[in-house]
């Protein structure tokens, strides 16, 4: 068991950056997810964790031990692969005793560690199957038990469920959060599905670029992302960012968009005196956040506009509207005249519904247009 | 108006039953989305269905007409691959250009194609990489063209098979409704396979959930969340998807309930009334929407541990333990729990949806 500390690690393949002075910590027995698109380096930061590639530059430590110069054996870790890496022609018994076997446990000692595991996870009445028989979600359980049954100092997760379909992984990876919060193990996760890594970890590092973007809570970085890159990546559908600019109102702020503007709250506006009036900010709201109403006749209060597509989603609907401007901040993907709302399911909106969309009844994040940073940090 | 129809559809690879018995039709601009897990037959159906395999059984209907022998060339079916199968030699625009160039297709004038092209690449966002090749695109770029090779064409039927899996999330929310609203506008049959249930029950007007080459279920999206056919379906569906938890019904003074062997569940009257006379049954399975669970108040319901707590931004999954079941519970986002600590659920919900637990289907 070990903390583990990254310390302005940085990593460069030629004259290619992968990493860039990355600081980084995970508490004892935490899980911690790292978090990208691909290219963004977390793939990188595992392999150096595990020893498999060598840092160019800062140091890595469990607890307060430098394991930089260490090889993989020598830091004990252990690696959970996306393909689980079976031994194909052994029994779940035999894999799972596998790194014990090469380590000359004594037979007895090994018997009852694999066992241990085996109960721990379930697979006790698969004991003598060959693993070839097992569904990839069995599969990858062995691969876990594999990993687990020589108490290994940290375990590496990588990309443990994207083989799998839907519902096998989202039962695996609850199974993962409560394995590795009851074995107590720290757990390093990568993932580029930030379902995933909300679900299972304890603190999340989304990176880009090979650059740190944020490391939180999973709430945290939700409902308090520290710049663009987070906003639009964490969360499904991802959130809405609208052009605005700053205006005082009184003694509050008001946000005015292209075609829209909404008051800020006092607790806002006091936060966002730092920023200059008449800034150009961009003002996030995520779908869930947003209101749709029927149009009859426009009452100028928010964005009018027509339904484009609806995704029913069982409880929820995603609402697709086409609004009559340009509204929307951003990359441009997906067009800058199309917001996104989900709403609770029982309204039957119809394609082309003369419709109208509110801001303003939920959160709403502000951000400076040119930095991308987060004009309401902390939390 | 095209009409495309499968008739006791087989294919055999070996001893593998890829696909099974299955009968489907699809009218002039309707979306047939086809889903079911990896393996369950998606590809397989629409190789069929184009002509580049051939069926073991059955039959491929065009308007009526039998075009099983007919081959893939003269079916007028678009077809985009889940591989893509782009011409690495040919520019983007060259490779989005190749059916329309085709022997026996409509002849345009240069004009016409390139603004049919054109406006293809302008609705997946791909302006100005016409002068691209392959090679120098991205995989989501590389299955937009693939995309565009086939809604260039005007076929009888569209067979899209994963269109638009590789897509970021936005672009792929946005391409679901503009592709939707292009394609039903036309006379074409579509099918749109995708091993994500959510897309397919988003896009289609109709669904048909394949499992190991069968069809378990055809219906429109929303019968297929309220009543999913069988426990196959229901495991493909939510998110996360229905608890399917087994036990026995029982009978007690007129009202029927569930007993599972940690816990007993009170069942609604209207259900009562759909299973007849005798309720009682001694395997079932209960389905149970983790958006309907609720989390009781005090010790006011039934009782169980935190397992799992999964917070996931706007809302949160708990998984609760019960017996040797684990039941999963959406709630609100801002909850906190421990693993071990004791809870109480409301899992009396006004919909429940029972299966037989040896066949698999719904009562």
């Amino acid at each position: 068991m070990a903390s583990i500390r990254l310390a302005e690690v940085s990593k460069r393949y030629g004259t290619v950056e992968a990493v860039r002075d990355l600081n980084l910590v995970c508490a004892d027995g935490d899980l911690l997810a790292l978090l990208g698109p691909s290219g963004c380096g977390k793939t990188s930061t595992l392999k150096m964790v595990a020893g498999i590639e060598d840092v160019t530059a800062g140091e890595i430590y469990f607890g307060d031990r430098p394991v930089t110069a260490l090889d993989p054996a020598q830091r004990n870790v252990a690696m959970v692969f996306e393909d689980y890496a079976l031994y194909p022609h052994l029994t779940v018994a035999q894999n799972v005793a596998f790194p014990l076997e090469i380590r000359g446990r004594p037979p007895h000692e090994i018997t009852r560690a694999v066992d241990d595991v085996l109960r721990l996870l379930g697979l006790e009445t698969l004991r003598d199957v060959g693993v070839r028989q097992l569904s990839g979600g069995a599969q990858q359980r062995v691969a876990i038990g594999r990993a687990l049954v020589r108490e290994p100092a940290v375990i590496l997760f990588d990309e443990p469920l994207s083989h799998l379909d839907g519902n096998h992984k989202v039962q695996l990876r609850a199974e993962i959060k409560r394995l590795q919060g009851e074995t107590g193990v720290t757990g390093v996760l990568v993932t580029h599905d930030q379902t995933e890594a909300m679900a299972m970890a304890d603190r999340v590092a989304v990176m880009h670029l090979g650059v740190l973007q944020q490391l939180a809570p999973p709430a945290v970085l939700y409902d308090h992302p520290a710049n663009l890159f987070v906003a639009q990546f964490i969360g499904e559908p991802p959130m809405n960012l609208f052009a605005a600019t700053l205006a005082t109102n009184g003694s509050t702020l008001t946000a005015t968009g292209e075609g829209w503007r909404v008051p800020l709250t006092a607790e806002v506006s006091a936060r966002l005196r730092a920023v200059a009036r008449g800034a150009d900010v961009v003002i996030g709201a995520r779908p869930e956040h947003l209101r749709l109403h029927a149009l009859n006749g426009s009452t100028g209060a928010g964005l009018a506009g027509r339904v484009f597509f609806r995704e029913p989603r069982g409880d929820v609907d995603v609402v697709l509207v086409k609004v009559d401007r340009t509204v929307l901040a951003g990359d441009g993907v997906g067009g800058r005249d199309v917001v996104t709302v989900e709403t609770p399911a029982g309204v039957d909106w119809k394609e082309d519904d003369a419709v109208e969309v509110t801001l303003g009844e939920g959160p709403l994040h502000v951000f400076d247009a040119r930095s991308g940073l987060s004009a309401l940090p902390g939390a | 108006m095209s009409r495309l129809e499968v008739r006791a559809l087989g294919k055999s690879f070996g001893a593998t039953r890829a696909l099974d018995d299955v009968t489907l039709a699809v009218g002039p601009g309707e979306i047939l989305g086809v889903t079911g897990p990896s393996g369950a037959g998606k590809s397989t159906l629409c190789r069929v269905v184009v002509g580049i395999d051939t069926p073991s059984a059955g039959e491929v209907l065009m308007d009526g007409t039998s075009v099983t022998a007919v081959p893939p060339e003269r079916r007028r079916v678009a077809f985009m691959f889940e591989s893509y199968a782009l011409y690495p030699q040919l520019t983007v625009f060259e490779n989005v250009a190749f059916p329309l160039r085709a022997p026996g297709a409509r002849r345009l004038t240069r004009a016409e194609l390139t603004a049919r092209v054109r406006d293809v690449l302008a609705l997946v966002e791909l302006e100005g990489l016409d002068g691209r090749r392959p090679g120098e695109l991205s995989g989501g770029q590389k299955q937009r063209v693939a995309l565009c090779r086939a809604l260039v064409q005007e076929p009888r039927a569209w067979l899209l098979d994963e269109p638009i899996s590789h897509l970021d999330a936005k672009l792929r929310h946005v391409l679901r409704g503009a592709l939707r609203r292009r394609l039903v506008r036309t006379d074409a049959a579509i099918m749109w396979a995708s091993p994500d249930a959510a897309e397919a029950l988003a896009v289609a007007d109709r669904v048909a959930v394949l499992v190991a080459g069968r069809l378990q279920q055809v219906a429109p999206p929303a019968e297929i969340y309220r009543r999913p056919a069988t426990v196959d379906v229901a495991r493909l569906v939510g998110d996360p998807p229905m608890n399917l938890l087994e036990g026995a019904l029982v009978e007690n003074a007129g009202a029927v309930g569930f007993r599972h062997a940690a816990f007993g569940v009170p069942l609604p009257p209207a259900l009562r009334m759909r299973l007849g006379a005798n309720a009682r049954r001694e395997r079932v399975v209960l389905g149970l929407r983790p958006a309907e669970i609720r989390v009781a108040a005090g010790t006011d319901g039934t009782r169980g541990e935190v397992w799992v707590w999964e917070p996931l931004g706007k809302h949160g999954i708990l998984s609760v333990r019960m017996g040797s079941d684990v039941v999963k519970v959406k709630v609100a986002k801002d909850g906190s729990w421990t693993p071990g600590a004791a809870v109480a659920l409301d899992m009396s919900v006004t919909e429940p949806v029972l299966f037989d637990a040896v066949t698999g289907s719904v009562l």
